[in-house]
């Protein structure tokens, strides 16, 4: 009996052999150039507490023994797409009432790159950069708008110029790094979030109720992507070449309707989708992108 | 072993070309162990370079008290596994009910036929009796090593590879008869 079991074990073992068996040749070119690629992304804009950017999907629940069920990941995932958009959007928005006040007047005091600071006197409203763009290059930057005739204001503005009346005004430079930081870490929270997204559309199955939910949270993170794009965020050209080709690859998975289990399309385009991804090595140039170790 | 040493020394001063000679020397290693564990290409792409990069960061920490290979192998299983978790790579692969009715019709067809029953049943091990059989049964690790990568205890990894045989002859009892006898 013993060497019956014994024979059936080295059966197995020797079956075993096959599963998963790895390609002869290991592409160690390949893995190196993405090593390496990741150890030397910068790191430097992101301070030091900010929680680490994986975290975001970490904080996600994991379907696990007991744990919560798929469903509230994929909803997790949503409204945390919906709230970074909100983000953004909220930031683009006060970014532009904080610079531009259509018919106000505003008096400026405008700090030069070299830190100069100018009377407010020498600069007019026509000087401040009309999309608020903190970063714009060569523009002055506007470090504080004290509307003379606020009444003259849209509401909206007024709140915000009164809201901000209160802190002392800061140097246009401290604040254009911090837009900046600001910037960065929306951008990687929302490529992380993208990443977790396609590793999730690579391994999950093929079935309608699973395109149905990478649609949705794709449609989601297609909205921030285009706000990122319009934002000071994709100033730098790689990482707007990135979001570019993300978006493209983004508004495939839209299009990936669970409405419809039977369309002969649907394999198709996940192929699609699949060539789109291999084809410009985004998964590799996402994670590329985010800082080794966050 | 100096060689090593000096070569980690040389890596955690930045040197790349003593990374890299660190990388080929057990890079192959590494990314069998993922694929065995992933079943995929990317994933066991990512994960060997996940545990390079994560290796690298904390080479400092290496104090030699294992041998840098357990050392990037715990790594590497913890990545693996973490990341199949992460992903949901742990989906079920249950045999068919129809599939179920053809075992054993023919001899001729039989070992075909084990190797993808054997291959639902390895996938439906639970997570550490499928890394330690695959770990020991398939590439060959020692239980001590198998230990070491994991966190536990020799001992621990030989029950559960008792355990996991015991699994795989279970779910594979059909077979026993014609393969056996």
């Amino acid at each position: 009996m013993t060497d019956a079991r014994d024979e059936f074990d080295e059966t197995i073992r020797r079956a075993a052999a096959e599963y998963h068996r790895p390609p002869d040749i290991v592409p160690r070119e390949d893995m190196w150039a993405a090593i390496q690629a990741r150890r030397s992304a910068p790191i430097a804009l992101v301070p030091d507490d900010v929680p680490p950017l994986r975290a975001t999907v970490e904080a996600v629940p994991r379907p696990r023994r007991g744990g919560l069920p798929a469903r509230t990941w994929w909803g997790v995932a949503a409204a945390a797409s919906v709230l970074l958009g909100a983000g953004i959007g909220i930031g683009r928005w006060t970014s532009r009432g904080w610079t531009s006040a259509p018919g106000a007047a505003p008096a400026t005091a405008v700090v030069e790159r070299g830190g100069r600071e100018t009377s407010p006197r020498e600069t007019s409203p026509r000087e401040t950069s009309p999309r608020g763009d903190v970063s714009g290059a060569g523009a002055p930057m506007v470090a504080a708008v004290e509307p003379e005739t606020p009444a003259r204001q849209p509401h909206g503005i007024a709140r915000a110029a009164t809201r901000r009346e209160a802190p002392a005004p800061r140097a246009g430079g401290t604040r254009d790094v911090d837009a900046n930081v600001t910037y960065t870490i929306a951008t990687l929270r929302h490529l992380t979030e993208v990443e977790a997204l396609l590793v999730s559309f690579r391994s999950a199955a093929a079935d309608s109720a699973v395109n149905a939910r990478i649609a949705t949270w794709a449609r989601d993170l297609v909205t921030n992507t285009r706000l990122l794009l319009d934002s000071p965020a994709a100033a730098d050209p790689r990482r707007r070449r990135l979001l570019e080709d993300l978006e493209m690859v983004l508004v495939q998975l839209v299009q990936l309707d669970g409405g419809a289990p039977a369309r002969a399309g649907a394999v198709a385009e996940r192929e699609m989708i699949d060539r789109s991804l291999g084809r410009g090595q985004l998964l590799t140039r996402l994670r590329s992108a985010i800082p080794a170790g966050s | 072993v100096v060689e090593e040493q000096l070569m980690i020394s040389r890596a955690v001063a930045g040197d790349v070309a003593a990374q890299r000679a660190l990388y080929d020397q057990h890079v192959d290693r590494v990314f069998r162990l993922a694929f065995r564990l992933a079943g995929d290409d990317d994933l066991a792409r990512d994960f060997t370079q996940e545990t390079f990069v994560r290796a690298f960061d904390r080479l400092a920490t290496f104090r030699s008290e294992s041998t840098l290979s357990t050392w990037l192998h715990a790594i590497g299983v913890s990545v693996a596994l973490n990341g199949l978790r992460k992903v949901k790579r742990h989906r079920s692969r249950e045999a068919p009910l129809d599939e179920a009715l053809t075992v054993g019709v023919s001899t001729r067809h039989a070992e075909p036929d084990l190797k993808e029953r054997l291959a639902h049943a390895i996938a439906a091990l639970p997570e550490g009796y499928r890394a330690v059989f695959l770990m020991h049964e398939v590439e060959g690790y020692t239980h001590e090593e198998i230990g070491a990568a994991l966190g536990v205890q020799s001992g621990t990894s030989k029950a559960q590879l008792f355990r996991a045989r015991a699994k795989l002859r279970e779910a594979l009892a059909d077979f026993a008869g014609e393969w056996v006898s």
